[in-house]
């Protein structure tokens, strides 16, 4: 099953590269289960064509998230999501989700919460987002 | 109110289109009153000839008969000859193709006259002798068409003027005249033109009205004694210096036209120059008020309209002024003054009425395209050919400047006068309509130099001027043509909607059917529709000299409109020096068609008169004008070279006027019969090639020039 | 190495004492869409125009496919496309005949192409090129320029007169005509959103002079803003590598960087205490900062 490309949100006149926008919403839909493994991206030609944007993007964006792994070039098909093995120790994996919630955190703190209702917010969003 | 008035005449002296004319009406202005001022007598003459020795080449033969003979071959058609005990009369036998012979001599004996006699093909004798023997005028009479003799010898002769059953024009040479010699001169049968040249005096006949003498040279005689020539059934012209009293009442012969025998250059130069300050006025005004009113915004400022008109009329008055005091000066009656001097500011009210859309039907709008460029490059016509003239046409014009035509110098007034107060008052409803039909029109886009006629807008999808072709067809197949560099030129000339065959073919057409019906050059009594008239009529050259013209001019700015999408056609696939060699061609080509009917004028000019048209002063002078048309090639060219307007405007107003200069000696020479005698053919020759080497150098300068040059 | 399809080193431009272009360096490679920014007057045409040998240059060097930019061959000028900003089209013609004749001009030229454009664009064929419209004769000027299938495109201005429908088309048949990856397109224009769609690089004209230059995604990723908000005053001379532009108020600063590096962050946090927050910035406010034409954003929002 081929995702279409309309299900793409591009904005050309944010800040974020459009090659960027497209990898970070290819992660996103893996991580959100839109896109399961072995499901096909639609071609260049027509991402490009349906999207209004330079097809060269589109590649470019492709090439980034094939050489992340995320992708592989099917000969005479298309690009295939790959499926996606879990990398580093779960102390690496812990270590990188701790920096990025290290903002959070602060930021709960400027909001005057304390530790309950930070982990209320927490498990709120856990329970929001399937694994 | 006066102060926007002053604002607006300051802008007349502060843009160079109002500066430039400015200046030249100072210095027309300055000669016009110089030509007053040097009043010294500078009279002309008028009297028509048939084929006057003096004004074509010809042979002086105080030479031996064996000198004329090696000269000269036996082709000559006119000679003048002293006579002399010394210098006998020569054999004149062996010019068959003599017409025309100037004598002078004491006296002729029989054996001499009896060799005149015998030259078959003479037709116009000119004798300055005191005697000849009797009965010679009868033996000559069935020939000659022209005769000039002192008028004592027509009184010895009276009898054998009537078998002198050809003769047209008569001109009595030098002596008194008498009412005698009237009735005698009644007597010859088929008289057209009776000339008495200047230096006949008066003679009071007796048994008749006698009147005083009123100066030298003047014919002052009475009404009765001129009264034989008013009951002659063919006199149509009498050509004499009239005395004033008879002038005023000029109509005293009737049926006969009294026409003067001379006139006054300083007259007539004062009214060219007249002519040419309002010319100059007209043109600035049309410029100005051009720049002024045809913007949107001229008809949404309220009061904008009315100074501006204003400071128009001012302009025009104040010309006028001017060159009626400078022919006043020179003698030129009031009324015939104003009538001239509004003359190029009613074309030019005529031109502006040509110019506002015209209501439909379309064939009303193609005629009024085709009238105005007729108008726009012939309107200089009448000031170039003010001198030119023929004899009844110079003699009508005197009386015109002097006043005599009161009534039709008034009427003209007043047509003019309703013509230019129609033009300005209706200027805003004009405008308007020029406006309506073009909401984005600038200068350069006025029907005046759009010469394909059609304007965006007005009617979406009508082809171009039906009289310049343009029609699509011809673009459906185009294949592409690789290196053929004259494909090449073919395809670059169709991106231009210029068919000027059609254009130029008109005009000639045109001039062919005016000249059918109407030939100034003929005598008065044939001048309408007839087949002689094809021959020799200055309105045909005319014609053919304004279709050259508007093909020249044509195909400049036909080229001068493209260069707006030359950058484009820049980055097709040509290079540099290919692409400046397919624009010089193009135009060439152009323009090349314009030269038709100056071919048919260097044909139609021999053709109608042999005499003159194979004279090397015909030559010499297509030369030139040949090489006056190259140099409109090379200011043509200049299209393409410069990338600022002026150069390209001046240099085509210089090779204008040039064009015209040119064209008018050739059209003087042979029509007026009038060529200035200082116009050697080896003059001529020398103009031709001091002409021909800077225009062609100056084209191989615009060539480089186009080369180099940046389109973007 | 794939030859320049464009290549000036040092371009120079003056119009009597006006110096419009102080020495351009511009290295386009094939394949690539190069979008040419500047403000009005700061040159773009007069770069275009002398690239395409339209103008003379004064100083320095040009070539077009490895030609000399003044002196054009014919097959080079068969190779490319232009549309300037004032097209003038013969007005005389219908908008078919215009096609027609043009094509004659050139040895391949793609008569079912063109067709298929004016009918996707609806653009009267029968109609005189004078009565059609603005928007209507850039597009036709468009056509014409494409119609014999060059590998490059120059555009100067292409779509300032077209509505937003015509311009999204025009963008389509670009990318059409792009997807083909030997074919190159620059154009000039003071649109960014359709740039930052199509283009893949970008040149900041400013005062005659190449700012920068490269491919837009790292120049979106290098250009960043930063709010930073520090417990202690900052100093006024505070000097974080790249900066653009700098405000400097006590404690709060907004500084404009075109080198991001996270280890200024870092360095930031770890010396001031300061608190950062990045901006990322789109095309049209990174010309802004470039042109030295601050928005006026406001120093800090409304936080505490």
């Amino acid at each position: 099953m081929t995702i279409r490309p309309s299900q793409f949100e591009i904005h050309p006149s944010s800040g974020v590269p459009l090659f960027r926008q497209i990898v970070d919403q290819v992660q996103a839909m893996l991580a959100g289960k839109q896109l399961q493994p072995g499901e096909m991206l639609p071609s260049v030609r027509q991402m490009a064509a349906e999207l209004g944007v330079n097809p060269m993007t589109i590649s470019k964006a492709y090439t980034r998230l094939e050489a992340e792994g995320i992708l592989e070039r099917a000969r005479g098909k298309g690009m295939v999501i790959l499926p996606q093995p879990i990398q580093g120790t779960l102390a690496q994996r812990q270590r990188e989700l701790e920096a990025a919630m290290q903002a959070a955190v602060v930021r709960g703190r400027q909001l005057g919460l304390n530790n309950n209702q930070i982990q209320n917010v927490l498990n709120k969003l856990l329970k929001e987002i399937p694994q | 109110m006066k102060s926007k008035l002053a604002l607006i005449l300051r802008t007349y002296w502060t843009r160079p289109l109002g500066l430039i004319p400015g200046m030249m009406i100072v210095v027309l202005a300055a000669t016009l009153f110089y030509q007053g001022a040097a009043r010294r007598p500078d009279t002309s003459p008028i009297e028509p000839e048939l084929i006057h020795p003096q004004k074509s080449l010809y042979v002086n033969a105080g030479d031996t008969q064996a000198s004329l003979e090696q000269r000269w071959p036996a082709g000559i058609r006119t000679i003048t000859l002293t006579v002399s005990p010394d210098h006998p009369l020569p054999n004149l036998g062996r010019f068959s193709e003599l017409q025309a012979l100037k004598l002078s001599a004491h006296e002729l004996d029989s054996e001499q006259f009896a060799q005149i006699a015998a030259i078959s093909k003479l037709k116009s004798l000119l004798l300055h002798v005191s005697k000849i023997p009797p009965g010679a005028l009868a033996e000559l009479g069935s020939r000659l068409e022209e005769l000039e003799i002192p008028s004592f010898m027509l009184l010895e002769h009276a009898d054998e003027l009537s078998s002198l059953t050809k003769l047209r024009l008569l001109r009595l040479d030098q002596t008194a005249v008498t009412a005698e010699m009237f009735a005698a001169v009644a007597t010859i049968p088929n008289l057209k033109t009776l000339v008495l040249p200047v230096g006949t005096f008066v003679s009071v006949p007796q048994g008749l009205q006698s009147q005083n003498v009123t100066g030298y040279g003047e014919l002052d005689i009475a009404e009765a004694a001129l009264q034989p020539l008013i009951e002659h059934p063919h006199l149509r012209e009498v050509y004499a210096r009239w005395s004033a009293r008879l002038e005023k009442n000029h109509s005293f012969l009737s049926a006969v036209h009294a026409y003067p025998i001379s006139y006054n250059r300083h007259q007539t130069r004062a009214v060219w120059l007249a002519l040419l300050l309002m010319a100059t006025v007209a043109a600035a005004l049309f410029f100005q008020l051009a720049a002024q009113f045809l913007m949107s915004t001229a008809m949404v400022i309220p009061g904008y309209l009315g100074p501006h008109v204003l400071a128009a009329v001012l302009i025009v008055i104040s010309g006028s002024i001017l060159a009626v005091a400078g022919m006043l000066f020179c003698e030129t009656s009031l009324l015939p003054a104003l009538a001239l001097a509004l003359f190029y500011p009613c074309l030019l009210a005529v031109f502006v009425r040509l110019l506002s859309p015209a209501p439909e039907p379309a064939w009303i709008k193609r005629v009024t395209v085709l009238l105005r460029k007729i108008l726009l490059f012939g309107a200089i016509w009448p000031v170039m050919l003010v001198e030119a003239a023929p004899a009844w046409l110079a003699g009508l014009r005197t009386w015109f400047l002097a006043g005599h035509y009161p009534v039709q110098a008034g009427l003209i007034l007043l047509g003019e006068l309703v013509f230019l107060a129609g033009m300005f008052r209706q200027l805003r409803p004009i405008v308007l309509r020029i406006l309506e039909a073009n909401p984005t029109l600038s200068i350069a886009q006025l029907q005046l130099f759009d010469i394909w006629g059609w304007r965006p807008g007005s009617r979406p999808n009508q082809a171009p001027s039906w009289q310049l072709g343009g029609s699509d067809a011809p673009l459906t197949k185009l294949a592409y043509h690789q290196g053929d560099f004259w494909k090449q030129v073919a395809l670059l000339r169709l991106g231009n909607p210029y068919r000027p065959i059609r254009l130029i073919g008109i005009i000639v057409i045109l001039g062919l059917l005016a000249g059918a019906l109407f030939n100034p050059n003929q005598p008065s009594d044939e001048i309408m529709f007839s087949w002689a008239n094809f021959k020799g009529n200055p309105i045909i050259s005319f014609f053919l000299v304004e279709a050259a013209i508007v093909g020249l001019a044509s195909a400049i700015s036909v080229w001068f409109q493209r260069r707006n999408s030359l950058k484009m056609e820049f980055c097709r696939p040509v290079t540099r020096i290919d692409f400046s060699r397919q624009l010089f061609w193009g135009l060439a080509l152009d323009q090349s068609l314009a030269l038709i009917p100056l071919g048919l004028l260097a044909g139609y000019f021999p053709w109608s008169a042999p005499a003159l048209g194979n004279t090397p002063y015909f030559y010499s002078t297509i030369s030139l004008v040949t090489a006056i048309t190259l140099g409109g090639y090379a200011t043509g060219a200049a299209c393409f070279a410069f990338r600022r307007i002026w150069p390209i405007v001046v240099l085509v107003a210089i090779e204008f006027f040039a064009f015209i200069f040119g064209v008018g000696f050739l059209m003087m020479g042979f029509h007026a019969q009038h060529a200035p005698l200082w116009l050697t053919p080896s003059l001529l020759t020398l103009s031709f090639l001091l002409l021909v080497i800077p225009t062609v150098l100056f084209t191989i300068w615009m060539f480089r020039k186009c080369w180099d040059r940046e389109w973007g | 190495m794939t030859a320049a399809v464009i290549k000036t080193q040092g371009l120079e431009k003056r119009f009597g004492r006006e110096q419009v272009l102080s020495g351009i360096d511009l290295h386009i490679e094939p394949g690539q869409i190069v979008g040419l920014i500047g403000t009005n007057g700061s040159g773009k045409s007069t770069l275009i125009k002398c690239l395409l040998g339209l103008l003379r240059r004064s100083g320095g060097s040009s070539h077009l496919f490895g030609e000399d930019s003044w002196n054009l061959s014919a097959q080079a000028k068969a190779r490319l496309g232009y549309v300037s900003q004032e097209f003038a089209i013969l007005p005389w013609m219908k908008v078919q005949a215009a096609c027609d004749y043009t094509g004659a001009f050139y040895e391949h030229w793609d008569h079912p192409h063109v067709d298929r454009l004016l009918t996707e664009w609806e653009l009267p064929r029968d109609k005189r090129v004078s009565t059609l419209s603005v928007g209507q004769r850039q597009k036709l000027a468009v056509i014409l320029a494409m119609g014999h299938r060059p590998e490059l495109l120059i555009l100067d201005e292409p779509v300032a007169s077209l509505d937003p429908v015509a311009r999204r088309q025009f963008l389509q048949s670009l990318i059409e005509f792009s997807a083909d990856e030997k074919k190159t397109i620059l154009f000039s224009t003071h649109i960014t959103s359709d740039l930052e769609r199509i283009a893949s690089h970008v040149a900041f004209l400013r005062q005659g002079l190449l700012g920068y230059c490269g491919e837009l995604d790292t120049l979106k990723e290098n250009c960043k803003r930063l709010r930073i908000h520090a417990a202690s005053p900052l100093p006024g001379d505070l000097q974080i590598p790249g900066t653009v532009r700098s405000e400097i108020n006590g404690p709060d600063a907004l500084v404009t960087v075109t080198e991001f590096h996270a280890e200024t962050v870092a360095i930031l946090s770890r010396q001031w205490q300061a608190r950062v927050m990045m901006e990322d910035l789109n095309l049209e406010e990174i010309f802004l900062e470039m042109s030295g034409f601050a928005a006026n954003t406001p120093l800090m929002e409304s936080t505490t």
